[in-house]
């Protein structure tokens, strides 16, 4: 291995091992790299531009601002309370609720946090009121975030589809099938739970009470359909398609609900600024990683090794998906498919797996990481909300894991799976 | 250093108001953009590019802003075993090689200011030097952000402010 090699594999691995963060451990990977090498020094700051200067991570931290504003405006409200008249009364109706709302609210922002935030703000109290275990309510809410990356718009998908040079629109639609079974297998979660710790059931909706949570919820409805329908009926791409939202979610939130003031904007736009600010650094430094590692062929001779080791596809793909799901035990899930997105492209070209396919695997394991413990970012916004311990939460969220988990084999073994929608 | 703490904090408080004010205009930028296509019938050439003038700054002052703050991702599993004494330590090393960062940043995005000076951007035509000056203000208040943690007393070193939910 050439000395760069060294500087972006070693190098980068013990600065992480060594607590530096991940995107400044990737800029000291490079530097050392450009030093030790003589290359021109201007090519960290033109690196750095170039990576900022991509007109497609503009979505991330406009999805993000969505998600803000949705729940800043009550929207979030709304949709809990229109599930609320649903399924309230079935057996695990209210944590259904919790479900419910995030698939809706998962079309609208994109995001696993802004969707654990905003449902888990209002149900995991609610939750614990209505005679769940305080932890499972906590891991419901953490484990229907999860569906925020798969169900479109999906900043994930809007990560991969730069770094694989791949069609974010047709990414979208990959992630619909995968996102729709683990709702349905948090809803038969939810039943069991409840009917194996006989919470209560709540009354049900008189139909007066539900037309008025549908007539309530309408603004927060039409949400998805602006979003979703802009960007398949060709209006506008995704990127506008969050600046779209954002505008709605002002609109609606300032004027019609009436819950969001002005003075709350700065707040608003500092905090989605700063949660998307963690990725998007990432992101843009990992661009000069990404020409770097290329110019090495560090990727192509790494899928070379493994293609050598493992003959059969599915191990390949077994491989890939234990490997990520350990990584991300230690490691951002953004980070891992970012940094190590060169090399994962590379498995997937030398295995023959389509690339909207193998884009749906990688958003699949991006989403289990961030539920997953002891690190997925989920479980501490959960954490944050419900006052319980790492332990508390991990302890009840298996059973969506192992839920999460078989959605993850049917994603990665059977391809119509996750590309049954494709036109 | 008594002068630097609070100079860091202001300049924390500008990058972190001139981001929020970034994003609010990329919002704006591409709003119109979408508003004159679909209703006029008439694409601003040069939405597209502002919104990403825009962007870029909120992402290198993202950058910088995140070591002031210290809420960039990381991994402290090693970290965390040190004894809390040499662990202030270690983190005042890291700091200083994130400030080391910080100044190759400020040297190379002033080379890259050099290379590239003259030019002018594809659609609006405003210098570049407005576009790549952003990297070497991210390695100076990268460097300076980095110094004043690493000056802080221990107590403060591991002073986190957390993402809002």
């Amino acid at each position: 291995m050439s000395i760069i090699s060294w500087c972006l594999t070693a190098g980068f691995a013990g600065l992480v091992l060594l607590g530096f963060p991940f995107a400044i451990a990737i800029a000291l990977a490079m530097t050392a790299a450009l030093i030790l090498a003589d290359i021109e020094p201007a090519f960290l700051a033109q690196a750095l531009i170039s990576g900022a200067q991509q007109y497609s991570l503009l979505a991330i931290p406009l999805f993000m601002l969505a998600g803000e504003l949705m729940t800043a405006g009550g929207l979030s409200q709304r949709l809990v309370d229109l599930a609320g008249t649903l399924v309230r009364h079935r057996t695990g109706g209210l944590a259904m609720v919790a479900v419910l709302a995030a698939v809706v609210f998962s079309a609208i922002s994109g995001s696993a946090p802004a969707t654990t935030a905003a449902i888990g703000g209002i149900l995991i109290p609610a939750m614990a009121r209505a005679g769940y275990s305080p932890a499972f309510a906590a891991s419901i809410a953490v484990s229907a975030g999860v569906l925020g990356p798969l169900i479109p718009p999906s900043i994930a998908f809007v990560i991969w589809g730069i770094v694989a040079e791949q069609s974010i629109g047709k990414l979208f639609i990959a992630g619909i099938v995968p996102g729709l079974a683990l709702a349905v297998g948090l809803l038969v979660i939810c039943w069991l739970h409840a009917r194996r710790n006989k919470v209560p059931k709540l009354p049900r909706a008189s139909l007066a009470e539900t037309w008025k949570a549908f007539h309530e919820g309408k603004w927060a409805l039409a949400s998805p359909l602006v979003v979703l329908g802009g960007i398949y009926g060709g209006v506008f791409t995704p990127t506008e398609a969050a600046a779209v939202s954002c505008l709605y979610a002002l609109i609606i939130g300032l004027f019609v609900e009436r819950q969001m003031k002005l003075a709350d904007l700065p707040r608003l736009f500092a905090a989605a600024m700063r949660t998307s600010g963690v990725v998007c650094a990432i992101i843009a430094v990992s661009t000069g990683f990404g020409i770097l590692v290329a110019q090495e062929q560090i990727a192509v001779r790494f899928a070379q090794w493994m293609a050598d080791s493992i003959q059969e596809k599915w191990l390949a793909l077994a491989s890939l998906n234990i490997a990520f799901f350990l990584l991300a035990a230690v490691m951002d899930e953004i980070a891992i498919m970012v940094i190590l997105g060169p090399m994962l492209i590379a498995i997937g070209n030398r295995f023959g797996v389509d690339p909207i396919h193998f884009g749906a695997i990688i958003v699949t394991n991006v989403s289990i990481g961030m539920a997953a413990p002891p690190i997925g970012y989920c479980l501490f916004i959960g954490m944050a909300i419900s006052k319980l311990s790492l332990g508390q939460i991990s302890r009840a969220i298996w059973p969506q894991i192992l839920v999460m988990l078989i959605v993850l084999f049917l994603t990665t073994y059977i391809p119509g799976f996750a590309l049954m929608l494709q036109p | 250093m008594p002068v630097l703490a609070p100079l860091a904090r202001g300049l924390a408080w500008v990058t972190r108001a001139s981001i929020g004010l970034s994003a609010a205009l990329m919002l704006l930028a591409i709003c119109y953009q979408v508003l004159m296509r679909y209703v006029f019938g008439d694409t601003p050439s040069w939405s597209e590019e502002l919104a990403v003038l825009f962007f870029s700054w909120s992402v290198m002052g993202g950058l910088a802003l995140g070591v002031h703050e210290g809420w960039h991702v990381r991994l402290t599993m090693l970290p965390d075993l040190l004894p809390q004494g040499i662990r202030a330590w270690t983190e005042r090393l890291t700091e200083l090689v994130i400030m080391a960062l910080g100044i190759f940043l400020v040297w190379s995005g002033w080379r890259f200011l050099d290379i590239t000076s003259g030019s002018v951007s594809a659609a609006i035509g405003y210098p570049i030097e407005i576009l790549n000056v952003l990297a070497l203000a991210c390695g100076g208040l990268m460097a300076l952000f980095a110094l004043e943690r690493t000056l802080r007393p221990a107590a403060l070193m591991f002073e986190r402010v957390e993402v809002q939910p």
